[in-house]
C-alpha cells in the first residue's frame, strides 16, 4: 500500500516537473514578434530594433523566478515590441516618401518640359509674325509705284460725291476714289498712261500701282495702303484688291485696319449700284490646295460679309474661293507669296 | 541616459506626436531620482529603465507621424501637378 502511494507521488512529482510553463506575457509578445516577422510588408525593415524587442522578450523568458522583475521586464519588452512594430511602420512611409519624391521629381521634368515647349511654341508664333510684317514691308518696297503713275490726272469714276469717305485711317492719307486708273471717256489719254490693256506686258495687279498708293515710301503702313486703296483694271474687268495683312495670319479674321479698306471698296461699289460683284479669295501655293480653298473662300466671305454691312446688297455678290490656283506672282520667295494672298473684289459678276 | 533619450524625444516633436509617452517618461525620470535620493537604488533603476524605454517609444512614434504627414504633403503636391499635367494646354 505504501509502495503504491510512493510510486503515485513519484507520478505527481515528475507530472509537475515536466509541464510547461505558461507565461501569457512572454507568449503573447512572442508571437506578437513572430507577426511582424511574417508581415511581408516590415519583415525586412526595422531589423535593429526588431532584435532589441526580441532580446526584452527573451529576457521576459528567463526572469519566471522573481515577480517583480517579470513585471519589469514585460513592462519593457512590450515597449520594445511596439517600437519595432512603429520603426518598421516609418521605414515602410519613408520608402513611400522617397518614391513621391522621385514621382515629384519626375513630375517637375515634365511640367518643365512642356512649359519649354509652350514658350518654344509661342516663340516660333512671334517669329512667324515677324516674318510676315517684314514681308509685308519687302512687299510694300516691291510694289511703290512711281509717283507719276499714281498721280494720273483727271480720272472719275465713281465722282467724287457719289463716293463717301470711309472714316479716316490715324495718321494715313486718304487717296480718293477718283484717282483710279478708271478713265472716263473724256480722258482717254489719261486712262492709256495708267491703265494697260489687257495682255499687257506687266499688268499683274500688285505691279500696276493702281491698288496700293502709298506714293512717297515704300515702308508704308497697312492703314495707309487701305487708306489710298483704289480700284484698277483686270484681266475681268474693274477690280480692288483687298492684300493678306488684312486678315490675321492664317485665319479669316479681319486686322485691325481691314475696316479702312472695305469701306473704300464698299465706297466704290455704292457707286455702281447696278453692277454685279464677284468676290474672289486667293491664297499663296504654302498647305494643302484644300485647306488653301477653304480658308480664300472664308476670307472671301469675310469681305462680302463686311461689305454687306455697310450697305453693298448681298443679291448683287457672289463669292469664290480659289486658293492657290491664281496666282499673281511667283510662289518661290515671300514676297510673291505676300502678294498672292489676297481678296479681289471684281465689279461686273454676281450672283 | 534616460533624460538624454527624453530630450531626443522632445527634440522630433513628441509633445504633438507622443504626448503620453512623454509625459510618463517625464514622470518616471523625476521618481527615479527621489527613488535614489531615498537610497532605493532598484527602484531607482527600474524606473530609469522605464523611463528610457517611453522616451524611446515616444521618439519612435514622432518619426512614424512626422513622416506620415511628409507622405501626405508630397503626396498632394504630386496630385496638384498631375492635375495640372493632365489640363488641357492653352490653345494657340
Amino acid at each position: 500500500m505504501s509502495r503504491a502511494l510512493l510510486v503515485v507521488l513519484a507520478l505527481l512529482l515528475a507530472a509537475c516537473g515536466s509541464a510547461p510553463r505558461r507565461d501569457l506575457d512572454y507568449d503573447r509578445l512572442h508571437a506578437s514578434l513572430d507577426a511582424l516577422a511574417a508581415d511581408p510588408e516590415l519583415a525586412r525593415l526595422a531589423l535593429a530594433e526588431r532584435a532589441l524587442a526580441e532580446a526584452a522578450v527573451r529576457r521576459l523568458d528567463a526572469s519566471s523566478i522573481n515577480a517583480n522583475e517579470h513585471v519589469q521586464l514585460s513592462y519593457l519588452a512590450e515597449r520594445r515590441v511596439d517600437i519595432a512594430y512603429i520603426a518598421a511602420q516609418t521605414e515602410r512611409e519613408r520608402a513611400r516618401l522617397e518614391a513621391l519624391q522621385r514621382e515629384h521629381a519626375s513630375l517637375l521634368l515634365d511640367a518643365s518640359r512642356r512649359e519649354t515647349a509652350a514658350m518654344r511654341a509661342e516663340l516660333d508664333r512671334q517669329r512667324q509674325r515677324e516674318l510676315l510684317r517684314q514681308e509685308d514691308a519687302q512687299r510694300g518696297a516691291l510694289i511703290s509705284p512711281p509717283a507719276s503713275v499714281t498721280a494720273g490726272p483727271a480720272v472719275a469714276v465713281p465722282p467724287p460725291s457719289t463716293a463717301p469717305a470711309p472714316s479716316p485711317p490715324p495718321a494715313a492719307t486718304i487717296a480718293p476714289l477718283t484717282s483710279a486708273p478708271v478713265a472716263s471717256a473724256s480722258d482717254a489719254d489719261a486712262e492709256r498712261t495708267s491703265v494697260p490693256a489687257p495682255g499687257a506686258v506687266a499688268p499683274t495687279p500688285a505691279v500696276t500701282g493702281a491698288t496700293v498708293a502709298p506714293a512717297e515710301s515704300g515702308a508704308s503702313t497697312l492703314a495707309q495702303r487701305l487708306a489710298a486703296l483704289v480700284p484698277e483694271y483686270g484681266a475681268d474687268g474693274r477690280q480692288m484688291t483687298l492684300e493678306d495683312l488684312v486678315f490675321e495670319p492664317g485665319t479669316a479674321t479681319f486686322a485691325a485696319e481691314a475696316p479702312i479698306g472695305i469701306a473704300r471698296v464698299a465706297a466704290w461699289l455704292a457707286a455702281e449700284p447696278t453692277l454685279g460683284v464677284r468676290i474672289a479669295g486667293h491664297t499663296d501655293a504654302t498647305g494643302s490646295p484644300e485647306a488653301n480653298r477653304n480658308l480664300s473662300l472664308r476670307r472671301a466671305e469675310a469681305v462680302r460679309d463686311a461689305l454687306v454691312e455697310r450697305g453693298v446688297a448681298p443679291s448683287r455678290i457672289a463669292v469664290t474661293g480659289e486658293g492657290a490656283a491664281v496666282p499673281v506672282a511667283s510662289n518661290d520667295d515671300a514676297a510673291g507669296r505676300a502678294r498672292n494672298r489676297r481678296v479681289v473684289v471684281r465689279l461686273g459678276g454676281g450672283a | 541616459m534616460a533624460a538624454n533619450a527624453m530630450a531626443l524625444a522632445e527634440e522630433v516633436g513628441a509633445a504633438t506626436y507622443a504626448p503620453l509617452e512623454l509625459r510618463y517618461a517625464a514622470e518616471q525620470l523625476d521618481q527615479a531620482l527621489q527613488v535614489q535620493e531615498s537610497g532605493d537604488t532598484a527602484q531607482a533603476r527600474r524606473l530609469l529603465e522605464q523611463s528610457l524605454v517611453n522616451s524611446d517609444l515616444a521618439v519612435a512614434k514622432s518619426r512614424l507621424g512626422r513622416t506620415r504627414e511628409a507622405v501626405q504633403v508630397q503626396a498632394a503636391a504630386n496630385a496638384r501637378l498631375r492635375s495640372d499635367g493632365a489640363a488641357p494646354a492653352d490653345t494657340p
